[in-house]
């Protein structure tokens, strides 16, 4: 089980449980830190926390940007700063260097196009890739029906193409439709059989 | 943990068939086995069709009659455990991980499927 730290309206929590996320209640503007991160990301750029984000993403509101600038410079650099975990230190989160930076930097990755040069930057802070399901794909249009098939390896292509491209939320949808369609190749396939088989008759 | 789910189930459901095509001929008239839905309603041969056959011949040592029956068996086999491997079990950040997952091998994937679909129907393999 992954723990992740948060830190959302000037106080850091962790290390949570991603169920414990849930019910802590994730704001859209919160920053992320789990392990192997380098540094703290805008939760939007974790998948699995972003999920759990309870209220509705801004879009692009320039209210926002105040918000982190003034009061978390305040609050949070100290609770960042005590032994929050004594006996995990190895784990700790790094402290947070400059916040009034990250929202800038938040702002610029929204964008497709803008993320290409942070990655080259922090290669280990990319979100894990969601699973392509080719094999499953491949192995239930071969088994089942090929032209549903065919549906679920095309969105599959799309998972590895978008998360590419730097848009990590189309990957996570494609990933998600390419296993439906392979579900419903599957089911397909099953509930075809005895028809076909009626058919041979 | 869901990941160990899929490789348990996988590996179950993949040792079990393998006992099924081993004991049963999918061949024999008597024995129920699946048929291919799109071979039945059209007449086209998909690129899985042969696969039960193959199967049977090949785990009783006849390697040319599982070649007869689908010529693409061992590339789809290989293939198919490597995409399974690299997607489930292979470390995130390995060499054949990052290879599974790369946009091409898809695209690859899904031309030498439709090729050997196409060039099956017409060379009647």
């Amino acid at each position: 089980m992954q723990q992740f730290w948060i830190n959302q309206d000037g106080v850091q929590h962790g290390p949570l449980s991603l169920d414990e996320l849930k019910t802590l209640g994730v704001h859209a503007d919160a920053y992320v830190w789990c392990t192997g991160m380098p540094d703290w990301l805008p939760v939007s750029q974790v998948p699995e926390v972003a999920a759990l984000i309870v209220e509705p993403q801004p879009e692009s509101e320039p209210t926002i940007e105040p918000q982190p600038e003034s009061e978390p410079t305040d609050e949070s650099q100290p609770a960042a700063r005590q032994p929050a975990e004594p006996d995990v230190p190895a784990v700790a989160p790094p402290v947070i260097p400059d916040v009034p930076e990250q929202p800038q930097r938040f702002e610029q990755t929204r964008f497709g196009s803008q993320t290409a040069p942070q990655q080259t930057q922090h290669p280990a802070a990319l979100p894990p890739m969601p699973p392509t399901n080719l094999a499953w794909a491949i192995g239930a249009m071969l088994l089942c029906c090929v032209p549903l098939g065919i549906v679920a390896i095309i969105y599959s292509t799309k998972v590895s193409t978008s998360y590419y491209n730097g848009d990590f939320e189309a990957a996570e949808h494609y990933s998600e439709v390419s296993a439906w369609w392979c579900i419903a190749t599957i089911v397909l396939g099953i509930i075809s059989q005895p028809f076909v088989s009626l058919l041979m008759m | 943990m869901r990941r160990t789910l899929v490789i348990g189930v996988t590996l179950v459901v993949a040792v079990s068939v393998a006992v099924i095509y081993y004991m049963f001929d999918p061949s024999d008239s008597n024995m129920w086995f699946p048929r291919c839905t799109l071979y039945t309603l059209t007449g086209i041969r998909c690129p899985g069709c042969g696969l039960q056959r193959a199967a049977h011949s090949l785990f009783h040592g006849d390697v040319t009659g599982a070649l007869h029956y689908n010529a693409l068996l061992p590339v789809l086999v290989v293939g198919l455990v490597l995409l399974a491997v690299g997607e489930l079990v292979a470390p995130p950040q390995s060499r054949l991980a990052r290879i599974v997952r790369h946009p091409v091998t898809a695209i690859i994937a899904l031309t030498v499927l439709l090729a050997w679909t196409v060039a099956r129907n017409l060379l009647d393999v």
